[in-house]
This record gives structure tokens, C-alpha cells and sequence, in this order.
């Protein structure tokens, strides 16, 4: 089982320090045993464009595996289909998608929250599109009185592919169970549980569904609701989870660099 | 019911700064219900109006001003008034406002925030249930609206937010989602508690067509 390191896109500083600081970062991680650097998350938020980052990041790093994470709450579907087609033709291939923390608990306080399509019909949509015809046709079934009926057309434009889709959870009442369902029967490959459970079902039922499951926590929660990274560590080993992801928070903080 | 509430007086006030002679109509119908527009509040709206000045030149409640029926019926009253009227101040709902101005072609003030269509608990107490989708999905949802009832108006199961069953934006309140699971396992409904809603037609309210 391995830590990987989430990122936010950064608000204030630049790409180059930006680029300067992961190079220190992973330079920092590479010592220790339990990190994996094979892999880190980029996730978007206020700041920078993340896809443009993580091509950056890949560029420079080409043994890294780099995983663009995104929310539902700013943008809708027309913005986010560009996206996916973008994330194809530069190869990223590794996505994570959230709901999203409302608007209402950031600093945007009174930004018009989106949430245009929910993470449910929009990995139904990527596992199911194979093209951006089809991408517009999964779209249009949009009325409740019919099955979801699908035509595509065979003489696509783009090809979409296949992504490696991870989607943010939460797990701890029956309607998450019911969320975690839908999303296995649309196809998600990865589940991370968005802060620690006692819902060992769960992720039972995820692992018995041949998906991988991840622990996300804040660095924010080391010193908190744990008392060390080592005792958030070994309570994900024992929920047999595949990894546990820290969300670093502010580069002064970086619970990761003070690991031995 | 469609809830309003009062707007701030000062508001009132310079919106209705070009104009001297003002009548004032109020709704008897939702907006008495949540004391913005009943014949107590045009009274005192009559009062603060005179305090700042202004000449009223007549106050009527209206049982309900959104319906063109009953408004042409009962502005009849004053009609004699309306045309020493320069301006209206109109306390009932968005839709009431407009419909007194799309009759009497006067300028319109309004005095109301117009909020939601609302559950009455008491008077005074009052919360929303329904958002006028145009896409009702209360047959497949346990009979709770997850549009109007989750901050995120998702239809397919709860953010990766929410503390336990309490809501992530809501702290106070319940995940509806919870709520509409358990009433859905009482009514025996399972095939609708793996149902995937599709994305919402927002193309439906775009175009409001007359009905």
C-alpha cells in the first residue's frame, strides 16, 4: 500500500515556482519507503489550469503517473466534455472526479454553484462514449419517460478512449452504498473514500467488485483526528484499502516533507 | 405558495426617488399569508411612503394580482386614480408585479423578494419543497425532491461531502438522500433506489412557453 500526494492547483504562485516546489517535493519523497512517486494527483481548483499543469508535470516527469482530478460544481457539461477531449489528445488518461465542495464553504461564497451533470451520469457518459458523436448523443437522453437509448455514429470525429476513472466518495450511510452501486454498474475503476470509515462493507464491496479503493484525507487532519501520518497509515492498511492519499494543503504545512 | 419577503424600505424609497403621486396594491392572496402584502403591510407602506414625503394616491389588496382576471376586475376600484399615478408600489411576488405593470403600463415598484414555492408550517414559519422543474421526479425518489432538497440539486445519490447523514452545506439539516433512501426501502421500491437519473433538459426552462 502506498501515500500519494495530492495537489491543488496553486492560486497565487506561478507555473515555474509551482513546477520548483514539486521538484523539491518529489526529490523529498523519493527517500521514503512507503510514498509512492509513481504516481501523484493534480487537482483543480481556483488557481491554475490543472490540465495544463499535469502536461507539464508529465512532460518533465515522464515515469510519473499523473492523475487530473476535477468536480462537477464548475463547469457544465459542454465545458467538461471539452475537457475530456483535451485530457485525451494529451494523453492523460488517469482522471478523478468529485461533486465538489459547494461554493457556500470556499471562498467563493456566492458563486453560482454548477453541478450540471452529477458524477454518477458523467461516469456513465465517459465509460459509455467512444467518440465525441457519442459523447453528444449520451447527452440527449435526457427524457424520463424513456430507457437510456444510445446511437453512435461510427464515423467519429475524435476518438475518446478509455479512462482510468477514479470518482470521490463518501461511505458511511445506505445511500452511499446505493451512490458506490451506480457507480461500479456505470463502469468507475477506482473509489476514494473522502475521509476514513467504519463502513468496512463498503469497501468490501468494492475490493469483491475487483475496483481499488483509496483512503483520502487533508494533511490538515495529521495532528487532529490523527495523531500521527503513521497512525493514518496503518488504519488504512487495516481497512485493506489500496492507498492512502493526503491532500497537501499548502507547501509551508507539507506533513509529506517532514516524513523520515 | 410562493413566499416573499420584505425588501429593505430605503430601497423602496429610491427606487421610487422621480416619482410623487404613488399608489400601493398588495396581494390577499401568498403574500398576506407571509405578511409582505396583506392589508396591514400596505397600510404601513402607505405610512412610511407619507413619512418620506410622497402623496398616496390610493392602497388596494388584490385576492390574487397574478391572475389578470381578477386584477382587471378589482383596479377598477381606482381606476380614477391610476392616472394622477406616476408610479406603483406592488407588494405580491415577481409574477404580480409584472402582471399589474403589463396591465396598467405604469411604472412598478416592487416591495418583495420573491423566494420559493413554500410549504406553510405556521405563519411565519415556511420551507421549500419544490422548485417548478418542469421534470417532476417525486414518483422515483421516495416522494422528496433532491433537486430543491440537496444545496447541489443532485439526482443520483450524495456528494463525497456530507458528515455522516447530516448535509455538507446544511450542517443543520438531514442529507435528503438518506431521507429519500429510507422512504423508498418503506414503499418497496428498489427498482427505483438503483435507478440512474440522466442529466437534467435545461433546455425546458430556457424557453418558458405559455400554457
Amino acid at each position: 500500500m502506498n501515500i500519494i500526494p495530492e495537489i491543488e492547483s496553486p492560486l497565487s504562485e506561478n507555473y515555474i515556482d509551482f513546477l520548483k516546489e514539486l521538484k523539491i517535493l518529489l526529490n523529498g519523497l523519493s527517500s521514503n519507503r512507503v510514498i509512492n512517486i509513481k504516481n501523484i494527483i493534480i487537482e483543480q481548483n481556483f488557481g491554475f489550469n490543472a490540465i495544463l499543469l499535469s502536461k507539464f508535470v508529465s512532460d518533465e516527469n515522464p515515469d510519473l503517473a499523473i492523475t487530473y482530478s476535477f468536480n462537477m460544481r464548475d463547469k457544465n457539461r459542454i465545458a467538461l466534455f471539452s475537457d475530456i477531449i483535451t485530457l485525451e489528445q494529451l494523453g492523460l488518461k488517469n482522471i478523478i472526479i468529485s461533486e465538489g465542495l459547494h461554493p457556500m464553504k470556499t471562498v467563493f461564497h456566492s458563486a453560482k454553484p454548477v453541478y450540471d451533470i452529477d458524477v454518477v451520469t458523467f461516469s456513465s457518459i465517459i465509460k459509455k462514449s467512444k467518440s465525441i458523436n457519442h459523447l453528444i448523443e449520451n447527452n440527449l437522453n435526457n427524457d424520463l419517460l424513456n430507457d437510456v437509448h444510445v446511437v453512435c455514429s461510427e464515423d467519429a470525429a475524435y476518438n475518446i478512449g478509455n479512462f482510468n476513472l477514479g470518482v470521490k466518495i463518501a461511505a458511511s450511510t445506505p445511500a452511499d452504498m446505493v451512490k458506490i452501486k451506480k457507480l461500479i454498474s456505470v463502469g468507475a475503476d477506482n473509489f476514494i473514500i473522502n475521509s476514513f470509515t467504519d463502513n468496512v462493507c463498503a469497501i468490501e464491496y468494492i475490493k469483491k467488485e475487483h475496483k481499488n479503493v483509496f483512503i483520502h484525507i487533508n494533511e490538515l487532519e495529521i495532528g487532529k483526528t490523527f495523531n500521527s501520518l503513521d497512525e493514518a497509515y496503518a488504519k488504512t492498511l487495516n481497512l485493506k484499502a489500496d492507498g492512502l492519499i493526503i491532500k497537501i494543503i499548502s507547501p509551508k504545512i507539507n506533513i509529506l516533507k517532514k516524513l523520515q | 405558495m410562493f413566499l416573499t419577503t420584505k425588501k429593505d424600505i430605503k430601497e423602496l424609497v429610491n427606487a421610487a426617488e422621480k416619482f410623487q403621486n404613488i399608489g400601493i396594491v398588495g396581494c390577499a392572496s401568498c403574500a398576506s399569508i407571509c405578511l409582505t402584502g396583506g392589508s396591514v403591510q400596505v397600510r404601513e407602506m402607505a405610512q412610511s411612503l407619507k413619512s418620506e414625503g410622497k402623496n398616496i394616491t390610493f392602497t388596494i389588496s388584490i385576492d390574487e394580482p397574478c391572475d389578470m382576471r381578477v386584477l382587471k376586475e378589482d383596479m377598477r376600484f381606482v381606476e380614477d386614480k391610476l392616472e394622477n399615478t406616476e408610479a406603483i408600489v406592488v407588494l405580491s411576488c415577481g409574477t404580480g408585479v409584472q402582471t399589474i405593470s403589463g396591465l396598467t403600463k405604469k411604472k412598478v415598484i416592487t416591495g418583495t423578494n420573491s423566494k420559493y414555492i413554500a410549504k406553510t408550517e405556521h405563519i411565519g414559519e415556511y420551507s421549500p419543497l419544490c422548485r417548478g422543474c418542469d421534470e417532476c421526479r417525486l414518483n422515483f425518489t421516495g416522494g422528496v425532491c433532491t433537486i430543491t432538497l440537496c444545496p447541489k440539486g443532485l439526482l443520483n445519490g450524495p456528494c463525497e461531502g456530507h458528515g455522516g447523514i447530516k448535509c455538507e452545506v446544511d450542517e443543520e439539516a438531514n442529507c435528503i438522500f438518506m431521507t429519500s433512501y429510507v422512504n423508498m426501502k418503506n414503499f418497496g421500491e428498489e427498482e427505483n433506489i438503483a435507478r440512474i437519473f440522466p442529466p437534467r433538459d435545461y433546455s425546458i426552462k430556457t424557453t418558458k412557453k405559455n400554457i
